[in-house]
């Protein structure tokens, strides 16, 4: 019996691992330009920059276990990403560090269907205070997703719900340090056309935030292009473009950012 | 008194242990139980989806005669019957032998019903989805097996009327005359014609099956499992290593048959 003569189906053998914990390590450099890297409306800090961004990445997937009509695979999430600023005395003080740690739960359902439970803590420092901690998060999550199919493009629409309960070092004397506590609710629609060796990656993001501490709602809206070129499954090159905007019922908070430049990956999966 | 205590703690200790082995036996009775019982229930297979010509061929031609199928058709016949499908032909039958079970046939297959459980392949193809656990006699003209299953595989005959089977998800357990072979969700294995030798399992790219299969997708009705293959396919392609530039064939001359797929 020849291939595709069999009512089964093609049978092409594979090899596979007992509980699929895996280990994924990735590295990115980005390079770009940012027309307001304070994300300020107005102001003497209103003003254009470049920034290198560093990130060191690495997920542990604890395995991939089969509930019968549904999957679940627990992740631990541990990145290290270096913001630092050049082209503008101004931003000097702006750089800093951000190190995450981001515990998952991922339940994945026919149709293409996703449940995303995950707690994530962040914490920024500041290189040049010999990485003191300027400002931490704790975030517990809950994100629905859904992956669908447009001809040979990949989409994905995702809607979340995010409390962050945060401790800022630095704020004014009577200022709490949990002032930007908040709730956040965001809705993510994105899609990947694939042609030959690109990618071309455009997403829109909806979000609204409840400061719990402040009289104060926002809405942001992101729109992001990526287009990436790989040269092997392991790095490639992308070039990317983001636009920001906030609007906030408070009006000094609002601002408006452009973001565009050149990145590359290295990644490694073992 | 020291001596009385620690006689009393191991008599507790056995009693303790008597006890777990009881629940283990009326566990393993239980079950044992409920797997027999289920051979005695039998209801009225019902043919759910007919594509092409597919019939009922009765043993005892005096009594009755061939009977096209169509969908919608309660089988009433009595055991044993063959169903038959033609070229380019499927055939799913529903409550076969059990209420939720499937059956589906593939293109050119003939398959005797000689008992609930107890299949006799002629030729041909069959996909069997069944939640509950059960014991099958699968049989050729030159093989016999047993296997407990629950969830859903295929059978194909091969060339010399040994099987290929392949579980899609769920658990399967080949017997034969050795020792039981326990298959995961995606692994196929070939029994032969000779004393039901039961090769070694191969682990197949089940995402690639569920897309190419036509016991799957040559259908209307949908498969009742379909959620459990897809979640069985996820998860294998997170914990896939690697995929080899190959395709099993057919069994020939008693050997496995590989295809190499050429590099472009």
């Amino acid at each position: 019996m020849g291939i595709g003569q069999s009512d089964l189906g093609i049978q092409r053998p594979v090899e596979s691992k007992n509980t699929g914990f895996g280990y994924h390590l990735g590295f990115e450099t980005k390079l770009y330009y940012t027309n307001n890297p304070a994300s300020v409306d107005s102001g003497t800090l209103k003003e254009s920059s470049g920034v290198w961004e560093n990130t060191l990445r690495n997920h542990f997937l604890l395995g991939a276990f089969d509930l019968g009509g549904a999957t679940f695979s627990p992740m631990i999430s541990l990145n290290y990403t270096k913001f630092t600023h050049f082209g503008d005395e101004l931003f000097d003080n702006f750089d800093f560090d951000s190190l995450g740690i981001n515990f998952a739960g991922v339940f994945q359902f026919g149709q293409g269907w996703t449940i995303r439970p995950s707690l994530g803590l962040s914490f920024d420092l500041n290189p040049k205070e010999g990485l003191k901690r300027q400002y931490h998060q704790i975030s517990p999550s809950l994100a629905l997703g859904r992956q669908f199919k447009i001809g040979k493009a990949q989409s994905f629409i995702e809607w979340s719900l995010a409390k962050n309960f945060t401790d800022s070092a630095y704020v004014s004397i009577g200022v709490p340090d949990d002032k930007l506590d908040r709730f956040e609710t965001a809705l993510i629609w994105g899609v990947n056309i694939p042609f030959h060796n690109f990618e071309f990656s455009p997403y829109i993001r909806f979000g609204y935030t409840n400061y719990s501490n402040q009289d104060r709602d926002d809405f942001l809206t992101n729109l992001g292009l990526e287009l990436k070129y790989s040269f092997s499954n392991w790095f490639y090159l992308k070039a990317f473009a983001n636009f920001s905007s906030r609007q906030s019922d408070d009006d000094t908070y609002d601002f408006n950012r452009f973001d565009s430049g050149m990145g590359a990956a290295l990644n490694a999966k073992f | 008194m020291l001596n009385s205590k620690l006689l009393n703690s191991e008599t507790f200790n056995l009693k303790v242990l008597f006890s777990l082995a009881h629940l283990v036996f009326i566990f393993g009775t239980y079950k044992y139980n409920f797997a027999g019982s289920i051979h005695q229930r039998t209801v009225q297979p019902i043919v759910r989806f007919v594509g092409g010509k597919c019939f009922l061929q009765p043993k005892n031609m005096k009594r009755a005669s061939t009977l096209p199928l169509k969908s919608g058709l309660i089988m009433n016949e009595a055991f044993p019957y063959a169903l038959v499908t033609g070229q380019d032909s499927y055939l799913e039958v529903l409550d076969y032998p059990e209420s939720k079970n499937i059956l589906r046939l593939g293109q050119s297959s003939a398959i005797e019903n000689r008992q609930p459980y107890h299949l006799f392949y002629f030729q041909g193809s069959s996909l069997i989805s069944n939640r509950d656990y059960a014991k099958w006699r699968l049989e050729t003209k030159s093989t016999l097996i047993h296997l407990y299953a629950q969830g859903t595989w295929m059978v194909e005959t091969t060339e010399q009327l040994g099987f290929k089977i392949v579980l899609l998800e769920g658990t399967l357990q080949i017997i034969n005359e050795n020792k039981p072979t326990t298959l995961n969700a995606g692994e196929l294995v070939l029994v032969s014609e000779e004393n039901g030798q039961i090769s070694q399992s191969i682990k197949i790219d089940l995402p690639l099956m569920l897309n190419t299969c036509r016991l799957i997708n040559s259908f209307e009705t949908k498969l009742p499992s379909l959620s459990r293959l897809i979640s069985a396919a996820q998860v294998q392609s997170i914990r896939l290593k690697k995929r080899y530039e190959a395709v099993v064939g057919g069994v020939k001359n008693k050997k496995l048959q590989i295809w190499a797929i050429k590099k472009e």
